[in-house]
């Protein structure tokens, strides 16, 4: 009691009391009305997206001259591997064509239109990353400006990426799929099965996912590749999410996860694609 | 003034970290500089002006990268308030010092951030976070003299042109 009285009396005490009460007063207003937040922020962004443009590039130059040297030890032999990758993959390039000229053919017998998504792409410049260890938020340099709007699925050459959650007018902020705030629709390529892709959420590793709400029927199994489903809106159907590393029962015994791994190497984005828009050709 | 131009040096360290993290990850983990900075400052000026800088660079963090403001003011406020205080009577001459102040810091950081995480994001889980506690701590340790050396000769150049010069 004596040690509260003493405490009420410090200044220190109420400095720290008012300085919690304003951010508390601040967070209630900007996570409710996120256009306060906006109003506030795109100003500061302005500024700072050509600051970041700057030593990204900068940065990105003097990588791509280390790697650069680096990688004439490993061409040789990197050359060798992809050749014989080459070489493997020819007769499946050979078979795809067959089988998508036999497919198309199966779908006019169908009369089923032939599917096919038109994606309306823009690309981007990776400019800033969330440099906390907690969450993935990366920054990219198109916005308002080139019809990039909230919501629209970030990728790269490798599959999914993320998708936008805060736009300016040159400038974007991207969820990644591996913060832990994201979700995506997804589905097993293979069997199908739909789930739900959530990022680094336990027991999933750092820069991992976990597809939840598999069925516990599904014949998943590791190798697996996992495709977002187009439900949702936000990415088409059939973008290349990762890979399944470990399948497993959820307590409840009712569900599966897998824990998934993703097929974009994050540490090494520069460049990605906004889906500004996807147009479905067909009706099935 | 002074504070202006501290304002404009932590702008520039978030910006050249949000730049640099993929090519300095250590096990896949950043070490982050910005934190480290706040923290030094705490150490050398005391509660009270470190917290005030710390309030100032969650602001600035939460307006980057952040999707509502908060967070991160309240996290770096709060943790630099009670490193400041901590190490307000501490001897804080060797590195070694330096060391262990800045990893029972990121500790703090990491505890105050991980609760303001489950009071403002209601969705929010996170898996293996003790490992993920005392490894994030150990990295930004491994750099703390670095940094606090740093911020030691901005606060010594800072002190003779504003107080000493003019």
């Amino acid at each position: 009691m004596i040690f509260l009285l003493g405490l009420l009396k410090k200044r220190q005490f109420w400095y720290i009391v008012l300085v919690i009460f304003l951010i508390t007063l601040t967070y209630r207003l900007t996570y409710t009305h996120e256009e306060i937040f906006n109003q506030i922020e795109r100003p500061f962004l302005a500024v700072f997206s050509p600051i970041s443009d700057f030593f990204s590039s900068m940065v990105n130059y003097f990588a791509g001259k280390v790697t650069s040297i680096k990688d004439i030890f490993y061409l040789k032999s990197q050359n060798e591997l992809l050749k014989k990758k080459v070489d493997e993959l020819s007769p499946y390039q050979k078979m795809y064509y067959e089988l998508k000229t036999e497919n198309e053919k199966l779908r006019r017998m169908l009369d089923l239109k032939e599917r096919s998504y038109d994606y309306n792409l823009e690309a981007a410049e990776v400019i800033g990353r969330d440099p906390s260890n907690w969450f993935n938020i990366l920054i990219i340099d198109k916005g308002t400006n080139s019809g990039v709007s909230k919501n629209m699925a970030v990728i790269s050459e490798d599959g999914l990426v993320g998708y936008t959650i805060d736009v300016g007018k040159n400038w974007a902020k991207v969820l990644v799929i591996t913060d832990n705030r994201s979700s995506i629709s997804a589905m097993i390529q293979r069997t199908r099965d739909n789930g739900v892709v959530k990022g680094s959420v336990a027991p999933a590793p750092p820069g991992y996912l976990k597809m939840v709400y598999l069925p516990m029927d599904a014949s998943v199994v590791n190798g697996d590749v996992v495709v977002s489903s187009g439900l949702g809106g936000i990415a088409p159907k059939g973008i290349i999410i990762g890979k399944v590393e470990e399948v497993k029962k959820e307590s409840d015994n009712l569900m599966k996860f897998a824990i998934v791994k993703p097929a974009v190497d994050f540490n090494k984005l520069e460049y990605v694609f906004v889906i500004k828009n996807f147009s479905y050709a067909g009706r099935e | 003034m002074r504070y202006v131009f501290y304002l404009i040096i932590m702008t520039f360290v978030l910006v050249i970290q949000s730049s640099i993290s993929p090519y300095i990850k250590i096990g896949g983990v950043n070490p982050d500089f910005f934190l480290i900075m706040l923290l030094s400052y705490s150490i050398i000026k005391g509660p009270e002006r470190g917290s005030f800088y710390g309030l100032s660079g969650g602001l600035i963090e939460d307006l980057m990268f952040g999707r509502f403001i908060g967070l991160n003011s309240l996290t770096k406020f709060l943790t630099c308030y009670i490193t400041g205080w901590g190490t307000k009577n501490l001897f804080k001459g060797p590195a070694v010092f330096t060391i262990l102040f800045v990893f029972i810091g990121s500790l703090i950081y990491n505890l105050l951030f991980l609760l303001a995480n489950y009071i403002f994001i209601p969705s929010f889980q996170r898996g293996n976070i003790f490992t993920f506690f005392i490894y994030t701590a150990i990295v930004n340790a491994i750099f703390a003299p670095i940094v606090y050396n740093f911020v030691y000769k901005i606060e010594h150049f800072f002190d003779y042109y504003f107080n000493i010069k003019y």
